[in-house]
């Protein structure tokens, strides 16, 4: 559970729910999401950023 | 004069509104009830945070973090918890209007509560949905990180979530939570709490289809 897209999201709701510009402010999301996503696709290490994972790698593997 | 105007008079049936019309010790309550509701759900939904932070809840996350081995009836419980901390407090403005349908007719607050919690539920319910990409991306393998396939399937969800909010039926959702009066009398379902209830399953299934793009986004992130 990322916490930060959490809390940024329910920002995002609460904005979207109570602004007399909703539709506008949803679009503008929309055009970020998409940028968004193009960029995750043309940059994969991207992904692990957003996801807050960090690009460092795999976990190390335990003793047994 | 319409239904809407005998409620709110003839200004804008706007989110607004609806914190203006109710006398303000209703619309204190209300908020404030509301609002405990969504930060004892926060208090839990950081707690099962803190206790998951290795492991991989999003996409983002496939070969970063430790599997994540929480079973199906632990998943839709968290989503519960998470989507009430979540939307709560998203859904006060709806949740005063359908005060103010309820206060015209005499009803009592357990109608309220009735509303809010038929909200909440649709929200809930919706976990099953977004249980079938947990299932699946958690079980991928740590490799699957390099693939070209993943910042693909990743990338994808953002732009259909993203190109969703230019869709009419976003346009219609958002409009129809824009005028929350007029929404609360539309989707009335008659007396009591039981039909409060079906009021608040209807407004959360537009409240839906305004915002499951958005948060489609937590399949890729969280």
């Amino acid at each position: 559970m990322n916490i930060v897209w959490m809390i940024g999201l329910s920002l995002l709701f609460l904005v979207e729910k109570h602004s007399p510009k909703a539709l506008t402010f949803g679009r503008v999301l929309g055009v970020a999401l998409v940028v968004l996503g193009v960029a995750v696709v043309t940059q994969p290490d991207l992904l692990h950023t957003v996801s807050g994972a960090g690009a460092e790698g795999p976990p190390p593997m335990e003793m047994r | 004069m319409s239904s809407t105007e005998v409620l709110i008079g003839d200004g804008p049936d706007t989110p607004a509104t609806s914190y203006r019309t109710l006398p303000r010790r209703s619309t204190l309550m209300i908020t404030v009830a509301v609002m405990v509701v969504a930060a004892i759900a926060w208090f839990f939904t950081l707690r099962m945070a803190g206790s998951m932070s290795d492991m991989v809840n999003g996409l983002g996350q496939v070969g970063r973090r430790m599997p994540n081995e929480m079973g199906i009836g632990r998943f839709l419980s968290m989503w519960s918890v998470m989507m009430v901390a979540m939307m709560a407090p998203a859904v006060i403005p709806a949740a005063l209007a359908h005060r103010l349908v309820l206060r015209h007719r005499g009803e009592s607050a357990v109608s309220s509560a009735a509303f809010v919690a038929g909200f909440l539920a649709v929200w809930s319910v919706v976990g099953v949905v977004y249980l079938l990409p947990f299932l699946w991306f958690r079980g991928l393998a740590a490799d699957a990180a390099d693939s070209w396939w993943l910042p693909v399937v990743a990338g994808s969800i953002l732009v259909v979530a993203g190109g969703y909010q230019f869709s009419r039926q976003k346009a219609h959702c958002q409009g129809a939570c824009c005028a929350p009066v007029t929404l609360a009398l539309h989707n009335d379902a008659g007396t009591g709490p039981a039909s409060a209830l079906r009021t608040g399953v209807d407004h959360g299934i537009h409240c839906l289809g305004c915002c499951w793009a958005l948060m489609a986004v937590l399949v890729v992130a969280s």
